[in-house]
């Protein structure tokens, strides 16, 4: 049986829409057939659970979790499943990384084709720990294509390279509007993830328009491919 | 002497909380699922040795644990945290929120496991029926 291929999706900055793109890049995967899971190691902010609208059906015995399934079929492991709504996670970096660690072998997940992995924002102690020992087939960056985050991504990719990590390419998330009349395309930020592709040699994937209260994101096929 | 009389609270206190768990069938099958676990549950700060672990088939109260022995969870709080617990605070909250230390060989899911123990003794009434409040 071939091992599971990894995705990594991280960001360095908040906001710029990891999540929503884990969950749509692994629908989008399912629609093309494959067995998919999605792993949310957010602890802070985990949202997988919303966005597929998944109620707790994980569960957990001394052997291990098993994993929930979202109404599309794709297994589902998130801290927001184990965590009530309003409680904060004050763990420290250590223990929170030792969790990691504990997942990539008490999760029992279906033999999936694809494990997507929604990473924290920024360079967690978790994250550090995932990446050294996880040995991702492919990383993705999000970015907005505004100064901050493109200054956050610079980091993140000279911290990645410095781990040793490849880094697969760059998708530029809200990067433009396009009116829904005319289908005009509209640039929200005046810099371009183009740009920080060509100055740090990593793959520019795509560029994905800013959707009002996206539930899913249109991920071009060619993305698609390219992260596959 | 003031500390002597707070270690002697907190083993009736265990010890009780023990007794009545044995005897709740919520627990009897949560420790039923969890046969061959050895959780150890620990006050830390007040240098009192009590605890109570699954053992088999049944919890069992301890005087004196042997921390050299390979638990596979040990659970320890402060005594801040036991009296928060005992107040009605949610233990898989003060687990998340870093005032329960878990330790031991894949800690997580048996943490996972254990706040199922420590909630169906808030959502029974069981510290009710310990502390009589």
């Amino acid at each position: 049986m071939p091992k599971p291929r990894i995705i990594v999706i991280l960001s360095n900055k908040g906001g710029t829409g990891k999540s929503t793109f884990s969950v749509s890049l692994t629908q989008a995967l399912k629609r093309r057939g494959k067995t998919v899971a999605l792993l949310d190691l957010d602890f802070a902010s985990p949202c997988a659970q919303l966005l597929t609208q998944t109620k707790s059906n994980l569960q957990v015995d001394k052997k291990g979790f098993t994993p929930a399934t979202t109404e599309e079929g794709i297994e589902l492991f998130s801290f927001g499943l184990l965590l009530s709504q309003d409680t904060p996670v004050m763990l420290r970096g250590i223990k929170r990384a030792e969790i990691v660690q504990q997942l990539a072998k008490d999760i029992r997940w279906n033999k999936p084709d694809y494990i997507v992995v929604d990473l924290p924002s920024g360079i967690q102690e978790e994250s550090l720990s995932l990446l050294r020992n996880l040995k991702p087939n492919k990383t993705v960056i999000i970015i907005q294509p505004d100064k901050l985050s493109i200054s956050s991504a610079r980091r993140i990719i000279k911290a990645l390279r410095h781990m040793k990590v490849n880094v697969s390419g760059i998708v530029e998330n809200m990067g433009y509007i396009k009116c829904p009349k005319c289908g005009e395309e509209t640039k929200l930020f005046a810099d371009s993830a183009k740009q920080l592709s060509q100055e740090t040699k990593v793959a520019f994937l795509g560029s994905i328009p800013f959707i009002p209260h996206p539930k899913t994101l249109p991920i071009d096929e060619s993305v698609i491919r390219k992260v596959m | 002497m003031v500390e002597e009389v707070r270690k002697k609270l907190v083993k009736q206190i265990l010890k009780k909380g023990v007794d009545i768990g044995n005897e709740d069938p919520v627990v009897k099958q949560l420790v039923k699922d969890s046969e061959g676990e050895t959780f150890l549950f620990l006050v830390d700060d007040l240098k009192a040795p009590y605890g109570f672990i699954v053992c088999s088939d049944k919890l069992e109260f301890m005087e004196n644990p042997d921390l050299n022995q390979p638990y596979n969870l040990i659970a320890t709080c402060n005594e801040n945290t036991f009296v928060h617990m005992l107040k009605g605070e949610d233990p898989e909250n003060l687990f998340w929120m870093g005032a329960l230390e878990m330790s031991g060989h894949g800690w997580f899911k048996r943490a996972m496991l254990i706040r199922r123990f420590l909630k169906v003794g808030v959502n029974r009434g069981l510290r009710k029926k310990v502390i009589g409040l």
